[in-house]
């Protein structure tokens, strides 16, 4: 009797369970493009994070205001939110951050960010003395939210230390994990009673249900990640490096490549 | 039971390595020899970040100097920086005068919080000394770099000597250049990208900054979109093939191994 390698004919039994594997594989892939849209709902859950606050509107102390661009709120519809949890709360106090100072407000082209606040809220019911900027270092949310605390000590007499200072801040909705975590990086670094309830706001265009339909869904997704996963990764955050004013890009461009009649 | 005759340089049976059947590694030694290699390729990557992590921004910078051209054209979507960078070009003689896109608005514009973003651009050109009879309008929603394009193209066929510089972010150089090649064909030779100045993140340390990590994997999320999306056949075809190929390797790499590890069968003649 001789022995020799089995050749590589695969057998009739393997062959059938080849089919039967195709044909399961064909059906898992005709179901996940009817209901894709389930799966890409559950795609972008991680970025929204059940953004409501479980606090009732009753115990707001601060309604929080961002701006990314130094000239406007961030979040579709913040002003309108902010409005009316404030008036749920006419105690509350309103707290503006920007992450930059805009060349915009600089060269007298837009209004700042207080005054752009201001007047839109002003017919909106509410009075400009409830508005306050927080001033913070230029780099993102890591910073604002060490200055809203820096703010709320400074605010807290010390006979009130025990008593659980709430915040509402309001934010895009895929940013919403990236900001949770940079909340919760701050608060523990923080003795200070406070919680911070965050508030995704759903962008008129799209949303969780519906990202992938419009290309600033699909866009605002990829970004939702991209800063989720910088912020995991990055305990830490740079502060912005000095930036050039409006009048020192001529300078900047001469320098470079000085003037074509040179 | 017959027995064949065996060639006369056979080694006799039962005698050497050669005649006893190749053992199946087990499956712990199989998940530790995988674990081994994932670990030695992510040594391997880490070891080397210093190489390709740099490169993976500084290949998206296609920006060249300025030359001397009858507009300078400011794209979308950085109106903190381009407007500043076009009307120092137009000052120091580069260009002579501006196009602006019309973009389409955002929520914020649409609550009119802010003007659109072409009115601000012009705003900021005016006061940084850029006469307003050298501001044109290109009309249209605006709503990506291939719109744009598209609209600088209209433009530049119009004026069949006219040359043009876009002005944008750094990073975004490598793929308004893809893109307006795509739409323009030879006509691109007229136009020119200048980068605006670095600002929030330097491309050769992008990983270390918030900007950077946006914009850099973004960039080049968008580019590979706009490849397949405004791409010729050729982008398809090349893609398709990477995409047919990688599996069909792996395929080939797991069924020769498949087929060493199964043991020998007696087989009667």
């Amino acid at each position: 009797m001789t022995t020799s390698p089995q050749s590589a004919k695969p057998c009739r039994l393997a062959r059938f369970r080849r089919v039967i594997w195709g044909v399961i594989l064909a059906l898992v892939a005709v179901l996940l493009l009817w209901q894709h849209a389930v799966l890409l709902r559950a795609f972008a859950r991680p970025l929204v994070n059940a953004g409501k606050s479980s606090h009732p509107p009753e115990a707001i102390d601060y309604i929080w205001l961002r701006s990314d661009t130094g000239v406007a709120p961030t979040g579709d519809g913040a002003l309108d939110a902010a409005a009316a949890l404030w008036h749920a709360n006419p105690n509350a106090k309103i707290l503006l951050t920007q992450s930059i100072s805009s060349r915009l407000v600089e060269v007298g082209v837009l209004p700042s960010y207080p005054e752009t606040v201001r007047r839109e809220l002003g017919p909106r019911g509410i009075p400009p003395e409830a508005i306050r900027l927080v001033e913070a270092a230029e780099g993102g949310p890591a910073f604002e939210v060490r200055a809203v605390l820096d703010y709320l000590a400074s605010q807290t007499p010390p006979e009130d230390s025990e008593n659980l200072v709430h915040v509402v801040v309001f934010g895009e909705q895929f940013a919403a994990s990236a900001m949770q975590c940079e909340i919760d990086r701050a608060l523990a670094e923080s003795t200070l009673p406070v919680a911070i309830h965050r508030r995704g706001l759903r962008d008129r265009r799209f949303g969780a249900e519906d990202w992938w339909r419009s290309r600033s869904g699909v866009k605002a997704c990829m970004y939702g990640y991209l800063g989720l996963f910088y912020t995991w990764t990055h305990p830490t955050q740079p502060k912005l490096e000095p930036r050039l004013r409006p009048g020192e890009f001529t300078d900047y461009y001469r320098q470079r490549y000085g003037s074509p009649d040179e | 039971m017959t027995q064949h005759a065996l060639p006369a340089d056979h080694p006799p049976q039962g005698t050497g390595a050669a005649d006893a059947p190749a053992r199946p590694l087990s499956a712990r030694h199989r998940w530790l020899r995988r674990l081994g290699v994932a670990v030695v390729l992510l040594l391997v990557m880490y070891l080397t970040r210093g190489w390709y992590l740099p490169l993976a921004g500084t290949c998206l910078d296609a920006s060249s100097p300025p030359q001397r051209a009858d507009y300078v054209v400011v794209l979308g979507g950085g109106v903190e920086n381009r407007p500043f960078a076009a009307a120092a070009l137009v000052e120091l003689g580069w260009a002579h005068a501006v196009l602006i896109p019309e973009i389409s608005p955002p929520p914020e514009v649409t609550q009119e919080i802010l003007p659109p973003e072409h009115v601000v651009t012009r705003e900021i050109l005016i006061k940084q000394g850029v006469p307003p009879e050298r501001i044109h309008l290109m009309r249209g929603e605006h709503g990506s770099t291939f719109d744009e394009a598209m609209s600088l193209r209209a433009v530049l066929e119009k004026e069949p000597d006219a040359r043009a510089m876009v002005v944008t972010d750094n990073v975004h150089t490598r793929r308004a250049r893809w893109v307006m090649w795509q739409v323009m064909g030879e006509t691109a030779e007229r136009v020119r990208f200048v980068a605006t100045p670095e600002e929030g993140f330097r491309l050769d340390r992008w990983w270390k900054t918030p900007d950077g990590f946006f914009y850099v994997p973004s960039e080049h999320l968008k580019l590979l979109f706009y490849v397949f999306r405004y791409g010729n056949g050729f982008a398809w075809l090349v893609g398709l093939v990477v995409v047919a190929a990688v599996p069909a390797v792996a395929l080939f790499f797991w069924r020769r191994r498949r087929n060493r590890l199964r043991p020998a069968v007696p087989s009667d003649a």
